[in-house]
C-alpha cells in the first residue's frame, strides 16, 4: 500500500492498493503525521482494490476526527467492492460517497 | 365434615322451630292478655255488684248511715271519758267475758254509739251502737269485706273500704276496711273508722262529677257510692248517699301475672323446641345422614385408591335403605365393580401394546439392519443414503450393491401400506431383486420375474414401487427400469433436471406384466431418488412439499455445493413444521468419480500472527488465479477479516493453529476455516458503532463479520471439538 499527500485548496488523499489489517494501521500512522489545515480532505480510492473492518476503523477515527475539528472528509471514486463493503456496513450512510 | 349436609338440614329443621315457637308464644301472649284484661274487668264489676247487693241484702245501710252520722257529729272530738268504763261495766254487767275482749277503740264505739246515739236518736242510739258491734254481725261484715278484697286480690283487686264523704269538711272519713281484723291489732296500714282522708290528698276526682277512678294516698282506686233509703226521726229519706265503697286495684300486678305467665311458657315452648329439634337431628341422622356419610365415605375412598394407582376392590356402602340411597349405594358399587374391571383391562392392554411396541421397535430395527450402509464410496463412487421412517415400521428401502466391477446397482422402492406387512414385504422384495439383478443382465426381465415372484401367494394384494439403476461406472452409462415410482432426478454443472421415465407397472401388481428397460448416460452427473414421502409431506395447511420445492432445494444444493440430504431433509422438516411424518422418506443419492472439476487449496499455519493474512491471500490469488480479479480481492477481504478476527480474539499462546480449505464446485468455492481456539461463533457477533475501540491495528468489531456474510453465499459455524469450524460458500462468478 502506498499513500500519496497533497496539501493545496482541499488536501487530497490518494490510496493505491488494499486497506486490510496490516496497511490500514500504515495508512493510520501517515495520515496522523500530517498536520491538516485545509478545511476539506478528499480521499481518493480510484486505487483501493479492497477495504477491510480494519481500514473501516481508520476511516471512522479520521471521520469523528475532523468532525470535531470542523471539517469535512469526501471519498471519491470507490470501487464496486468497497461500495459493497460501505453499504453492507452503513457506512454509506455516514460517509460522503462521490 | 365440615358444614355438610347434617348441618344444613338441622339448621333449616333448628330455624323453622324456633320460629313455630316464637309464633306460638306471641299468638298465646296476645289472647292470655287480653283474656286477662277482660277477666279483670268483669271482676272489678263483679266484685261492684257484691258489694253493692251485699249491702243491700244485709241491710246494714242503715247502720253505716248511722255510724256515718254518729261520727260526722262526735268522732273527731276527744275520745276519753271518765264516764265510759263505768257505763261499759254496767252495759255489760252479765257478759264481763264479752266486756275484756272489746280493744279500746271498739269500747269506745259503745260507749259513743250507746251513749251519744241514745241522746241523739233517744231509746234508739244503744240499739244501734249493740247491732253495729255484735259479733254476728261484725263477723259478716269484715269477713265479708275482707274475703271479697282476698278473692279479688288475686285478680288485680288487693283493698277494699267503705267511706263516708265529709262535704262540710272535705274528706273522706273510713268506715271500714279490708285489712281490719276483728282482732284487737288490725293489720298494717288498716284505717280505723274515723280516720280520713282529706280530698285535697286526692288527684281531685269527684264520683259527683261522674269520675270512676279515684287517686287517692299514691292508690288508684275505683269507688262507686251507696245510697239508700234513710229512715230517721224526721222521716224516710228516700235514697240517700249513705257511703262510698273504694276498690283499689293494681294494674302491675296484672302485669306481673301475665309476666309470669309469659316466662313459664317461654321456659316451656323452648323446652318443647329443644326436644323437637333433638328428635329432628336423630331422626334426619338415622334416616338420611348416616346413609349419605356412608356413600360419601365409601366414594371417597375408592376415588383415593384410583387417584393412588392402589389396588382396587368393590367398597360396598351396605345402604339398606329402600329409598334413593339405597339406590344410589346399588348403583355405586356396580359403577366400582364396572371401574375395576375396566382398569384391569387398560392395564393388561397397556401391557400388551408395550410387548407389542417392543418387539415392532425390534423389528424395524432389523429392517434397518437390512440396509446397507448409507454411505458408501470407494475410487469410482459415491452413495449416500437416509431413511427417515414414520412412526411405524414402514415399507420404504434402498439397496446398492456392485453386480461387478464396474456395475453398480441402486434401488430405492416404496411398499405400499404400513406396519408389519408392508416390512415382511419390503424384505421379500428385496432379497428378490437384489436376486434377480445378479442373475441376468437384463434388467427387465428381473424385474419380471421379481414381479412374477410377488404374485405368488400374495393374498394381501401388497405391491411395490421401485427405481432399479444399473450404472456402468466406466462409460457413465445407466440401464433403468422404473416400477411406477417417482421419477428421480440428475444434478450437473448445468443444473437439475427431472428424469424422463416410462413408469411400467408397480411390482406384485399384475401377473406376467412385462417390464422394460432404459438406458440414458449419466456420465458425472450426480443421481437424487426418493420416495413419495419426500414430495408428499404434509405440512399444517395440508399443502404438500411437491416437486418444485425439491427442485428448489437441488438446484441450491447445486449451485453452492450444499450435501443434498441433509439439505434435503432440513427443508422437509422446516416444511412440515411440527407435523407428524405421514409416510417414511427415503433418499438415495449417487455421485459418480471423475477428475476433480475445480481446484482445491489448503494451508495450514502454526501460531500465526497478522503476517498470515498476505502468507493466505496470496498463496490463494496464485492457486485461483483463473478467477476474475475483483473476486480474489473479495476472497482477499473474507481471509483479512477471518485471520483478523482468529489472531486478535480467538488465539490462546502456543499451539494454535489455523486451517484453510478451499475447494472449488461449479461456481463456488467452499471455504473451511478451522482453529483450535477456545469455542467461538465469529457468526454471532452483532455490530454496535457506539462501542467501538478505536484501537490501532484491531478491526471494527463485528463489521469485519457483517461483511464476510455478504460477501458469501452462505457462511455457518460449528463446533467440532477441538476446532471452531467456519464453512463459507462463495460464488465465483464476478458482481455486476
Amino acid at each position: 500500500m502506498e499513500v500519496r499527500f497533497e496539501h493545496g485548496q482541499e488536501f487530497n488523499v490518494k490510496i493505491i492498493g488494499r486497506l486490510d489489517t496490516v496497511t490500514s494501521a500504515q495508512f493510520d500512522q501517515a495520515i496522523k503525521s500530517e498536520t491538516i489545515t485545509e478545511n476539506k480532505v478528499v480521499l481518493d480510492f480510484s486505487e483501493v482494490e479492497y477495504i477491510s473492518s480494519a481500514g473501516l476503523r481508520v476511516l471512522l477515527a479520521l471521520k469523528r476526527e475532523l468532525d470535531d475539528a470542523g471539517k469535512e472528509m469526501e471519498i471519491h471514486h470507490i470501487n464496486a467492492v468497497v461500495r459493497e463493503i460501505f453499504g453492507v456496513t452503513g457506512f454509506i450512510n455516514v460517509l460522503t460517497v462521490k | 365434615m365440615r358444614f355438610g349436609i347434617r348441618a344444613k338440614i338441622i339448621l333449616i329443621g333448628a330455624g323453622l322451630s324456633v320460629a313455630l315457637m316464637v309464633a306460638a308464644f306471641l299468638f298465646s301472649f296476645f289472647i292470655y292478655r287480653e283474656r286477662t284484661r277482660s277477666n279483670f274487668n268483669q271482676s272489678l264489676e263483679h266484685c261492684t255488684a257484691e258489694f253493692e247487693s251485699y249491702f243491700e241484702d244485709v241491710g246494714r245501710l242503715e247502720d253505716i248511715s248511722a255510724v256515718g252520722t254518729y261520727v260526722r257529729a262526735q268522732y273527731a272530738e276527744d275520745p276519753t271519758d271518765e264516764g265510759m268504763d263505768a257505763y261499759l261495766a254496767a252495759r255489760y254487767q252479765s257478759q264481763p267475758e264479752e266486756l275484756a275482749r272489746l280493744s279500746l277503740t271498739q269500747k269506745k264505739y259503745v260507749y259513743y254509739s250507746g251513749k251519744k246515739y241514745g241522746q241523739l236518736y233517744p231509746g234508739g242510739g244503744i240499739g244501734i251502737g249493740l247491732s253495729m258491734y255484735s259479733l254476728q254481725w261484725r263477723n259478716t261484715y269484715y269477713q265479708t269485706s275482707a274475703q271479697l278484697a282476698t278473692a279479688f286480690a288475686t285478680q288485680g283487686v288487693h283493698y277494699a273500704f267503705v267511706a263516708w264523704r265529709d262535704e262540710d269538711r272535705d274528706r273522706y272519713v273510713y268506715l271500714i276496711d279490708s285489712n281490719y281484723r276483728l282482732e284487737d291489732n288490725p293489720a298494717e296500714g288498716a284505717r280505723l273508722a274515723g280516720d280520713y282522708y282529706q280530698m285535697t290528698d286526692s288527684d281531685g276526682a269527684n264520683p259527683d262529677k261522674g269520675d270512676k277512678e279515684f287517686v287517692f294516698g299514691g292508690h288508684t282506686m275505683r269507688y262507686f257510692d251507696l245510697y239508700h233509703d234513710v229512715e230517721i226521726e224526721e222521716g224516710v229519706f228516700e235514697n240517700e248517699y249513705v257511703a262510698t265503697v273504694f276498690i283499689e286495684y293494681d294494674e302491675k300486678s296484672l302485669v306481673q301475672s301475665v309476666n309470669t305467665f309469659l316466662y313459664l311458657e317461654l321456659i316451656a315452648l323452648s323446652v318443647v323446641t329443644v326436644l323437637l329439634v333433638a328428635a329432628y337431628a336423630l331422626l334426619v341422622h338415622f334416616a338420611l345422614i348416616k346413609n349419605i356419610t356412608k356413600l360419601t365415605d365409601s366414594t371417597k375412598s375408592f376415588t383415593d385408591k384410583v387417584l393412588q394407582g392402589d389396588k382396587l376392590e368393590v367398597i360396598d356402602p351396605q345402604i339398606k335403605a329402600l329409598d334413593e340411597l339405597g339406590l344410589l349405594s346399588s348403583s355405586f358399587v356396580t359403577l366400582e365393580d364396572e371401574i375395576i374391571r375396566y382398569t384391569l383391562k387398560i392395564e393388561s392392554d397397556a401391557k400388551e401394546r408395550e410387548r407389542v411396541n417392543a418387539e415392532l421397535a425390534i423389528a424395524t430395527e432389523i429392517q434397518m439392519e437390512a440396509l446397507p450402509s448409507p454411505c458408501f464410496e470407494d475410487d469410482k463412487a459415491r452413495v449416500e443414503a437416509s431413511v427417515t421412517p414414520a412412526k411405524e415400521v414402514g415399507g420404504d428401502f434402498y439397496d446398492y450393491f456392485y453386480l461387478d466391477g464396474n456395475r453398480l446397482a441402486v434401488v430405492i422402492a416404496d411398499v405400499t401400506g404400513k406396519g408389519v406387512p408392508a416390512a415382511l414385504f419390503m424384505m421379500k422384495a428385496k432379497g428378490l431383486i437384489k436376486n434377480a439383478l445378479q442373475s441376468t443382465d437384463d434388467l427387465g426381465a428381473a424385474l419380471t420375474s421379481v414381479n412374477d415372484e410377488l404374485m405368488v401367494n400374495n393374498k394381501a394384494g401388497l405391491f411395490v414401487t421401485a427405481f432399479v439403476g444399473v450404472i456402468d461406472l466406466d462409460s457413465g452409462e445407466m440401464t433403468y427400469c422404473s416400477a411406477g415410482h417417482e421419477r428421480p432426478y440428475l444434478l450437473s454443472r448445468e443444473g437439475v433436471e427431472r428424469m424422463e421415465v416410462a413408469p411400467n407397472f408397480v411390482l406384485g401388481g399384475i401377473k406376467g406384466f412385462p417390464y422394460r428397460a432404459s438406458k440414458c448416460k449419466i456420465g458425472g452427473k450426480r443421481l437424487f431418488m426418493y420416495t413419495d414421502g419426500l414430495n408428499e409431506g404434509i405440512n399444517s395447511l395440508n399443502e404438500e412439499f411437491g416437486y418444485d420445492r425439491i427442485n428448489e432445494v437441488l438446484r441450491e444444493c447445486n449451485a453452492k455445493g450444499l450435501d443434498v440430504l441433509p439439505a434435503m431433509r432440513e427443508a422437509l422438516s422446516a416444511f412440515v413444521g411440527g407435523e407428524e411424518p405421514f409416510d417414511d422418506v427415503t433418499m438415495l443419492l449417487f455421485m459418480p468419480k471423475g477428475e476433480p472439476k475445480g481446484k482445491s487449496y489448503h494451508v495450514r499455519i502454526e501460531d500465526p500472527d497478522f503476517g498470515a493474512i498476505e502468507q493466505v491471500t496470496d498463496a490463494f490469488n496464485s492457486a485461483f488465479a483463473h478467477l476474475d480479479a475483483s473476486v480474489l480481492g473479495e476472497f482477499d477481504v473474507i481471509f483479512d477479516e477471518l485471520l483478523n478476527n482468529l489472531v486478535s480474539y480467538e488465539k490462546t499462546g502456543k499451539g494454535f493453529a489455523v486451517e484453510v480449505d478451499a475447494k472449488e464446485q461449479d461456481d463456488n468455492v467452499v471455504l473451511t476455516v478451522s482453529s483450535n481456539g477456545a469455542p467461538f461463533d465469529p457468526l454471532a457477533v452483532k455490530p454496535n458503532v457506539a462501542d467501538q475501540s478505536l484501537v490501532a491495528g484491531s478491526g471494527l468489531g463485528g463489521f469485519g463479520i457483517t461483511i464476510v456474510k455478504s460477501l458469501c453465499a452462505s457462511a455457518s459455524y460449528e463446533r467440532i471439538e477441538p476446532n471452531n469450524v467456519l464453512t463459507l460458500v462463495k460464488s465465483t462468478r464476478p458482481k455486476g
